[in-house]
């Protein structure tokens, strides 16, 4: 409960209503839509929908934690006057984290269900297939989210979240890409699992540092 | 370490020490009186900000030891840094964060935060505190009463603020006096504060001790009281000028005649001279000192 307070506690209203709200039910509602009125639309969405949940993923953080890892940002020294602000502060981060991979999760599972629910055709193959393929979909966009923010992070402007939101796209697409054409998909999820596993320690540990370095001649 | 105080140190530090490319902090003894407000006065570049970052906590490379309140404890100490409050320039906060966010993290932050007491003071200090509004969207000033809003906000016994004055208008300046006054009122001997700032004459009626740096040190320091008797505002014909000049800290000449402040331990030296004596400003006698120890080069 802790761990939730001190990471809402760096949420705006706005972010809030769009991340955590507004953004899910637009993604699960409008993939809905488009497999009830027609299939093959909706199978080629479901491999798009972890790329359009990435690019919202990594555009939104210029509100959350832009420029956290920039030159200014190594003050903030509100947080600094508080012996609990580092660790509010690293939890914060980590929960951020848990909360991107809980939101395509979410989301994903909600269309993967839709899929059965509506009979629309994916990837072939078993539902174990099925369930690697739509696994590696999820970690690689959680890794590529958190890689994109990792760089975004140093500036505090919205063009430099769009412009790693573009690189985004174009890994995503490649990770989405490898999980198709190679037949191989648990192998896959088990790559970007320990990719994203990996990323995950990056983007909190480099933050941390940055914003720690403000206490020295960093 | 003595004390110099009669009413305690709400800080007291030794062998200060703090290097960058060209400039060097270096105070072999500094104390803050408790009970009450402590002005910083110096020239850009004096070391004011480095001091305040090091009593804060928010630089931790350099040497020396800083022990704070009666028990002179470090700042790592429990409960040390709830009792201090600070607001400081540059990037005190997130520029995304937004009011309602700064007091939702001020809540986990700090045990002894109001959250109440925060909103009340936001209104009377008129922040625009709109939900969706960006801290970045506020004035400098406005910024500035925002921070004064959150460490007035809490239970502290211990402010210490960055050039407080110098984004405010002069109305809100004179509500900053106040609003110290009252908090060190409210302490009842308890409670201190100390700033640094350059608007010396707007802060002179909140301000009890004084202390004022050049290049990384301290010049001088006291009671304002006691600063008024150990220097003399010197006013005189503009033929003495020239003679009294070797006495006098900084003098302005004019035909007129001239002006200057003096130690009152030389004035016997300008006997002889048809001088009229004042007690300086705080103002006065700050520029006196600085002009005294400073490295710009001052036409006189």
């Amino acid at each position: 409960m802790k761990l939730i307070k001190e990471y809402l506690a760096f949420t705006s209203f706005v972010y809030r209503s769009v991340m955590f709200g507004i953004m899910p039910l637009v993604c699960i509602a409008g993939y809905i839509c488009v497999g009830v009125f027609n299939h093959n639309y909706a199978g080629v969405l479901f491999s798009a929908m972890p790329v359009m949940v990435l690019v919202a993923e990594i555009v939104a953080d210029t509100w959350l934690f832009g420029g956290i890892q920039g030159k200014d940002a190594a003050k903030i020294d509100y947080l600094k006057t508080s012996p609990k602000g580092m660790g509010m502060l690293r939890n914060a981060l980590a929960m951020d984290l848990v909360r991107r991979f809980l939101f395509l999760l979410l989301v994903m599972t909600v269309c993967a269900l839709a899929n059965i629910a509506l009979g629309v055709e994916m990837y072939g193959g078993d539902w174990v297939r099925r369930l690697a393929i739509t696994l590696s979909l999820i970690l690689s966009s959680y890794m590529v989210s958190v890689l994109c923010i990792l760089f975004a992070r140093f500036g505090s402007m919205l063009w430099q979240n769009m412009l790693a939101a573009y690189l985004g796209i174009f890994l995503e697409s490649v990770c989405i890409g490898a999980v198709i054409a190679f037949d191989h998909p648990f192998a896959w999820a088990f790559l970007y699992a320990v990719l994203a596993a990996g990323a995950s320690v990056l983007a909190v540990k480099i933050a941390m540092k940055k914003v720690r370095g403000g206490y020295y001649d960093k | 370490m003595r004390d110099l105080f009669e009413t305690g140190s709400v800080i007291r530090a030794a062998n200060l020490k703090k290097k960058y490319k060209g400039f060097a902090l270096s105070i072999p003894d500094l104390q803050i009186p408790k009970g009450f407000a402590t002005a910083l006065i110096g020239e850009n570049g004096a070391g004011k900000t480095t001091l305040l970052n090091i009593l804060t906590g928010i630089r931790l490379d350099f040497k020396g030891e800083v022990a704070y309140f009666d028990k002179q404890e470090k700042l790592s100490a429990k409960g040390v840094q709830e009792k201090i409050g600070y607001t400081g320039p540059g990037s005190y906060f997130l520029p995304q964060w937004t009011a309602r966010q700064v007091a939702d993290m001020s809540r986990l932050l700090f045990e002894n935060f109001h959250e109440d007491r925060f909103w009340k003071i936001c209104d009377e200090l008129n922040i625009p505190v709109e939900a969706t509004k960006n801290i970045k969207k506020l004035s400098d000033g406005n910024r500035m009463k925002l921070m004064l809003a959150l460490v007035l906000a809490r239970d502290t016994e211990f402010l210490i603020l960055d050039e407080p004055a110098s984004p405010l208008d002069p109305l809100m300046r004179d509500k900053l006096c106040d609003m110290l006054r009252d908090y060190l009122e409210d302490g009842d001997g308890g409670k201190s504060v100390f700033f640094s700032t350059h608007n010396i004459s707007d802060m002179e009626n909140v301000t009890d001790y004084c202390i004022i740096m050049e290049h990384g040190s301290i010049v001088e320091a006291g009671f304002v009281d006691e600063l008024k008797e150990k220097y003399i505002l010197v006013k005189g014909e503009a033929a003495d000028a020239d003679t009294a000049g070797q006495y006098l800290f900084s003098i302005s000449k004019g035909s007129y005649g001239f002006e200057g402040i003096c130690l009152a331990e030389n004035l016997d030296k300008l006997a002889g001279m048809d001088i009229v004596r004042e007690t300086p400003t705080l103002y006065q006698i700050s520029v006196a000192v600085m002009k005294a120890n400073t490295k710009l080069k001052l036409a006189y």
